[in-house]
């Protein structure tokens, strides 16, 4: 039984649904008894919800300014950014990639200062009633990943690839584009256990080059392919989550390009 | 709101900011976090907590202004 102090010390982290897997029955049925944990648990989720309204699209031109003054030896490559539309920047700006974690630390920083320069650009709380950042951000994610796919599908020159494998033809769908973005369309892949991600791989020159992770339930990827040269085929396998500098798994679908 | 978001977590000491961004932003839980920080989980729990009390204290005092203007 999970005491009061025990349950009051991991209240924020909860909050923030960042408690390990094995606490969280017996947290949440110590709050569900506590009323006093109840109101603290409340008073912090309001800091979570604020936290969760504060994730909005960088202006354009914005977000080569601000990696400039973070990173200035690394600002060239997200140049590329401030040279697509806005809204197939969302969905890049937060893609699962191999290098996810200090990208995505760098998203987190430049949001912050972005909403810092308040007079820049208008804030929309269309998502308020997301209840949790995971909410927050799939809604945001899907957001863009439907508007870039809608966009992509409008886009001449641009087309659909299925990768499957010998039983199912079609366990994957993706649109790509004459520019070398590519965007999830659907996904029939099953969900992997939280230890795993399902990774996308190019094949170049015959080596397996990672575009992408794709997460252990596949709802919005996308990648973009710098070429030539262009992958011949692309791929995707089940690999630790985090990714995998390599294919260490049987291939579970590719498609031929 | 999302400047004052913004205006809070800066707001916040380095450490207890640095806490929260982990688990929030990118998805870590405390005891990643710990591990990330090198530091005591109770460390970590206590700044996300002080942390995130700050800044409802400050969101408070935003919403105050907002209200009173």
């Amino acid at each position: 039984m999970m005491s009061h102090d025990e349950a009051l010390d991991l209240l924020a982290p909860l909050a923030l649904d960042a408690i390990e897997n094995d606490e969280r029955a017996e947290l949440e049925y110590h709050v569900d008894t506590c009323p006093r944990c109840q109101r603290e648990l409340d008073q912090l989720r309001e800091v979570t919800y604020a936290l969760g309204n504060s994730v909005e699209p960088l202006p354009q031109g914005l977000w080569t300014n601000i990696a400039i003054r973070l990173h200035p030896d690394e600002a060239a490559p997200l140049e590329h950014h401030d040279a697509i539309a806005p809204e197939e920047r969302i969905g890049l700006a937060l893609l699962p990639t191999l290098d996810h974690r200090w990208k995505r630390n760098r998203i987190a920083t430049a949001l912050v200062i972005g909403a810092m320069a308040a007079g820049l650009f208008a804030l929309s709380l269309s998502l308020a009633s997301a209840d949790n950042r995971v909410n927050h951000f799939q809604k945001a994610l899907n957001n863009a990943n439907s508007q870039a796919v809608a966009a992509a599908l409008v886009t001449p020159g641009h087309r659909t690839v299925e990768l499957g494998n010998g039983g199912t033809p079609s366990l994957a769908e993706f649109v790509l584009l004459p520019n070398g973005n590519g965007y999830l369309m659907k996904s029939a892949l099953p969900t992997l256990n939280a230890s795993s991600t399902y990774q996308l791989w190019g094949i170049i020159n015959g080596k397996p080059i990672s575009l992408a992770l794709m997460g252990r339930a596949p709802r919005f990827t996308a990648f973009t392919v710098v070429g030539p040269p262009v992958p011949s085929a692309i791929a995707i396998t089940v690999e630790p989550a985090g990714g995998s500098p390599a294919p260490t798994t049987a291939i579970v679908a590719s498609k031929t390009l | 709101m999302a400047a004052d978001v913004a205006k809070a977590l800066l707001g916040l000491p380095e450490e207890e900011r640095r806490a929260i961004e982990l688990a929030y932003f990118e998805g870590h839980s405390y005891v990643m976090v710990a591990h990330l920080l090198n530091q005591p989980e109770g460390t970590v729990k206590s700044r996300i907590r002080n942390g995130m009390r700050r800044m409802r204290q400050a969101l408070g005092e935003s919403r105050s202004l907002e209200v009173e203007r």
